[in-house]
């Protein structure tokens, strides 16, 4: 019995938002990002490409959409190294420099929010602001149940239609208040 | 009141882009066509007495670069074309209207450009967020395959051309062509010493043809239907159409393609339908993040390369963010020079230390600092000995936005 209170008390502890954490509870988060590549191995996915390391963007970009959490692990990044016969070092490196992968599990989710100048202009800041008070998380985070992360992005050239933001692959333009919570609400039921 | 004159864009919205045979039936691929039946170099020839001006941004002249790379490294066995595809200046979406609008379009001129200068490889790059554009041109790609315009003898005439399509991941840098040739390899993106320039040494040390997708987008145009034709467009020096993307506090914000040399005055109002309000006009910001404040004054200003140049503006990429009385210069400023920190690469010291001092700077200014006048001229000067000792372009851009806005805002800038 003490055990359990304890685990109890502990998930509070971890997951202070309590509202997402009740969230998760009832709806599983399962995997159903689209991908060209759905759930292979890593084996699968490096035979898909000619081992040469001009291939490296395009095999960590398959690697990381095929894994359920949105990010390279220490092990799909050593694969690539072995498979194009680079260091590991050289692999983490590339890895690390570009924006879009990320070394640390993301989620289901991510959301990606344009501070260019003209969001900014076309109050994309509120957007921010917002996003960060309904998901509980600062820009960088990831919810506790694992289903939004949430990042700043640099000019997603929606400027026609700003304040913008992408969840995943889909583009949310004409940002409001209400969109918003249009827009995150559909995902927590998604 | 001017009008658009649509010639690069005149498929979008008219053709299903996933569909070959609707882009076919609007007059697709015929200026590959008649190109395989010409000579290499007189394709090369009619680019060049065309006019053409890279649209990327610089405004180099699209068939000189050519000419070098034609002419580069004979005893090289390959040589390569690579589409610039990694739009991400802040406020430009023209190629991606293009790539998602009209993909056959700058693959054809990818392969015409290709045939003209013996590149038998080619890449397109392109930006990772873009996903819409990606999946129309992987499509496009396998289509074109599929009807025989790329692949091994092309229309049998004889000429291989392979073009492969490669995704850039989030990096604002590798939209700098030496860069994007690093990236391309599948390295980190740090800028190359120039020179040698790609014509000389590009990817893989070959030599490389790079071009904007927009820039691409014009050749089928002016091999089909002949330089004569492009020339009637434009002005003397900056010949043809621009693609403006015109964004901010303007009614109806979207991408103009109009003549070289219309006036802002126009794009704003004759097109974008004017300011949002009818408030009254305060300054815009042509060529994105890297580019120049302008305030009312050069509204009637032609935009050229060269007139906009010698009135110390930038053309660019053909960004126009539009701000409304009211509206934060400084913001804008600050805004652009929290980018640049955030995407310099880090390898030149200059720009790694001073893009982040300018974001200091900037927040120095409103702090209170006793004499902002020197503070700003410092900030100047800073900029300029970035400018003159950073690699790539990005250690040289901060110098645009500062100095522009400190020459038509110094009073907002050092007041409030």
């Amino acid at each position: 019995m003490a055990a359990v209170f304890h685990c109890i008390i502990q998930i509070f502890i971890t997951f202070p938002n309590a509202k997402e954490t009740a969230l998760c509870t009832v709806i599983p988060v399962r995997f159903c990002k689209p991908n060209p590549y759905g759930n292979m191995s890593t084996k699968e996915i490096l035979d898909k490409f000619e081992a040469r390391q001009d291939n490296l963007l395009m095999i960590l970009h398959a690697l990381q959409d095929n894994h359920p959490q949105n990010y390279l692990t220490e092990e799909a990044l050593s694969d690539a190294a072995k498979y194009l016969k680079l260091t590991k070092s050289s692999v983490y490196g590339v890895a690390k420099y570009y924006s879009m992968f990320s070394l640390k599990p993301r989620g289901k989710y991510i959301i990606r929010v344009c501070v260019s100048p003209v969001c900014e202009l076309m109050k994309g800041k509120e957007v921010l602001a917002q996003l960060e008070e309904t998901l509980g998380i600062i820009a960088g985070e990831t919810t506790p149940c694992g289903r939004f992360s949430l990042e700043i992005a640099e000019c997603l050239g929606q400027c026609q239609e700003a304040p913008s933001m992408m969840i995943n692959d889909k583009v949310f333009n004409h940002l409001d208040s209400k969109k918003v919570n249009e827009v995150i609400s559909k995902y927590r039921h998604k | 009141m001017i009008q658009e004159t649509r010639i690069t864009l005149k498929n979008v919205g008219n053709i299903n882009p996933e569909s070959i045979d609707d882009y076919l039936a609007a007059e697709g691929y015929q200026g590959l066509k008649k190109a395989l039946t010409m000579e290499p170099f007189s394709i090369i020839d009619e680019v060049m007495d065309a006019g053409l001006r890279g649209r990327g941004g610089a405004g180099f002249s699209t068939g000189t670069k050519k000419k070098f790379t034609s002419r580069s490294c004979q005893s090289c066995p390959q040589r390569y074309v690579v589409v610039n595809a990694d739009e991400g200046e802040p406020g430009t979406f023209k190629d991606r209207i293009i790539m998602e609008n009209d993909p056959h379009l700058y693959i054809e001129g990818t392969i015409i450009a290709a045939y003209s200068i013996n590149a038998t490889k080619g890449f397109i790059y392109l930006r990772g967020e873009y996903y819409d554009a990606i999946r129309m041109t992987r499509k496009a790609i396998a289509d074109a395959y599929a009807k025989g315009y790329l692949g091994k003898n092309i229309l049998g005439s004889g000429f291989d051309f392979d073009l492969e399509l490669k995704l850039g991941a989030g990096s604002y840098l590798c939209g700098e062509e030496l860069t994007m040739l690093e990236s391309l390899e599948g390295k980190r993106g740090y800028p190359r010493i120039k020179p040698p320039f790609p014509a000389e040494k590009g990817v893989f040390n070959a030599p490389t043809l790079v071009n904007n997708v927009e820039t691409l987008s014009t050749i089928p145009l002016i091999i089909a239907k002949g330089k004569e034709w492009y020339l009637q467009f434009g002005t003397e020096r900056s010949r043809g159409t621009k693609i403006f993307t015109i964004s901010g506090k303007v009614k109806k914000p979207g991408f103009y393609e109009v003549q070289m040399g219309a006036t802002l005055r126009q794009l704003i109002w004759d097109l974008a339908g004017g300011m949002i309000g009818d408030k009254p006009f305060k300054a815009a910001l042509m060529g994105g993040a890297a580019g120049t404040f302008v305030d009312e004054s050069m509204l009637d200003e032609r935009m050229t390369y060269d007139n906009l140049k010698e009135k110390g503006a930038t053309l660019g990429s053909g960004a126009v963010i539009v701000l409304e009385e009211g509206d934060s210069v400084y913001d804008m400023l600050y805004n652009c020079l929290r980018f640049f920190k955030h995407e310099s690469c880090g390898k030149c010291v200059p720009c790694r230390v001073g893009t982040t001092m300018l974001v200091k700077e900037t927040e120095m200014l409103r702090k209170g600092v006793r004499d902002k006048k020197t503070l700003l001229d410092q900030m100047v000067k800073e900029a300029g000995l970035m400018a003159s000792s950073s690699l790539c372009p990005l250690g040289q851009s901060p110098i645009l936005p500062l100095k522009s806005a400190a020459r038509y805002f110094t009073s907002e800038l050092m007041g409030g």
